[in-house]
């Protein structure tokens, strides 16, 4: 009977092992944020061509009054400049905006985001990131007036995206990353939040 | 609302103690007019109230609240729902749910999803005008997030606004008119969210899955409010 070398032995218990050891167990590649192996959502694919939306955006000081001759200006995803406006005598300014769906919102269908820089005399800068371009979307924009003796910065702030986009968004992350929900929430039948750990 | 949208008018007022208060307000008037003291002007005002005969049973009805025409709304930071409440804002009640509607329903979701939502965010509002909560020193009626519902300033949006004027004249209450809130949820979206239907909270997503079967809103109102009926708000 032939004898089989020990060093030979060794690799085939070790693959072994790797073979069957337990699915899900933690290794230190769990760790790892993003990896190729992750699957993209393709349930809704979205065309890539670009898109021409109208986005309203609703200039006002804090008590919501409108402020007129406000410049908004439009910045696309590769940091062009789309265009530029001002607003009407009731604080509006409708921009015509032409992007590509942002492919992070697949699930919610074509829409696009840019980034909208608001100015107006007597007011701080507002910079705004995450605007959606979606037809007929309401962008509000709540400028701070400029208060003698502050600092008077500019203040960023997130578009209004709407709930349920977002809600889709993190679904959509939460099972490409193979997320598992938590526990359903007492009392709650509606919703369970996206746990840490992974299936 | 803003921007040209056709704007609601409602002078009507809804305080439901008015009539307690005027009372209070007339026994410290009698007592100021006869030249006596505050504290004792004030305790006969509490003791005037208190032996008013008011009936514990009493329900808020759509026959006896009428609607309101403001709301308190407290603002917490970022529309966030465990963010500090910074201040209370006075808006009109018809504004409030112009602003509002848009961010809970997505404007662009079928017209009759819209109006069941319409119907859901005034009715919520309206119980909450009734219900004030007090925290941290600050009182208000709904807050800016989704403790309540998500409020927005300057959001409105044609679509909502047109669903809210369709069904602004009615309200969703049982057979006696009592206000009571029509509670939501998100719900799963492209699903008839059958967990919902019968529990007296509405899928938002459920709405629109239902509108897109062809239900008209006060059927899909239907499916998830038992023992409500619509009615015309006198």
């Amino acid at each position: 009977m032939r004898r089989i070398a020990p060093s030979v032995l060794f690799v085939a218990i070790v693959e072994a092992a790797v073979l069957f050891a337990p699915v899900g167990a933690p290794t230190f590649a769990d760790a790892r944020e993003v990896s190729p192996s992750y699957s993209s959502p393709a349930k809704n694919p979205v065309s890539a061509q670009s898109f021409e939306s109208t986005v309203e955006f609703r200039v006002a000081d804090p008590s919501l009054k409108p402020i007129p001759g406000a410049r908004v200006a439009i910045v696309g995803q590769s940091g062009e400049v789309l265009g530029t406006g001002l607003t009407n005598s009731v604080g509006m300014w409708k921009a015509k905006i032409t992007v590509k769906p942002d492919p992070r919102f697949v699930s919610s269908g074509k829409l696009g985001t840019v980034t909208a820089l608001v100015t107006a005399t007597g007011f701080n800068e507002m910079l705004l990131f995450e605007v959606p371009v979606d037809q007929g979307q309401v962008q509000p924009v709540i400028l701070n007036s400029i208060q003698t003796g502050q600092r008077n910065e500019p203040v960023a702030a997130l578009g209004n995206i709407h709930r349920h986009a977002y809600m889709r968004l993190i679904d959509d992350y939460a099972q490409r990353i193979k997320l598992v929900r938590q526990p359903a929430i007492k009392g709650e039948q509606g919703y369970a939040p996206w746990d840490s750990k992974i299936r | 609302m803003r921007h040209g949208t056709p704007k609601f008018v409602d002078e009507r007022t809804s305080v439901p103690d008015a009539g307690r208060r005027s009372m209070f307000a007339e026994v410290i008037h009698a007592c100021r007019a006869a030249r006596l003291l505050v504290i004792p002007c004030v305790a006969a005002a509490m003791v005037a109230i208190a032996g008013t005969p008011v009936n514990a049973q009493t329900m808020s009805t759509v026959y006896n609240v009428k609607l309101p025409s403001v709301i308190r709304v407290a603002i917490r930071v970022g529309n966030n729902p465990r963010g500090a409440i910074q201040w209370v804002q006075t808006i009109g009640f018809q504004q409030y749910c112009a602003d509002v509607l848009p961010n809970e329903w997505m404007p662009s979701w079928d017209p009759q999803a819209l109006q069941a939502g319409a119907m859901a965010v005034k009715m919520f509002a309206w119980y909450h005008t009734l219900h004030p909560v007090t925290i941290g020193g600050f009182t208000f009626d709904v807050d800016n997030t989704v403790n309540f519902q998500e409020f927005r300033p300057l959001s409105g949006r044609i679509e909502t606004d047109r669903a809210l004027t369709a069904t602004w004249p009615y309200a969703y209450t049982d057979s006696n008119g009592v206000i009571a809130a029509l509670d939501y949820r998100a719900g799963i979206p492209d699903n008839p969210n059958w967990a919902f239907v019968g529990s007296q909270k509405m899928a938002q997503w459920g709405s629109q899955f239902w509108a897109l079967t062809g239900l008209p809103y006060l059927r899909i109102l239907n499916l998830y409010f038992t023992g409500r009926t619509l009615i015309p708000i006198p």
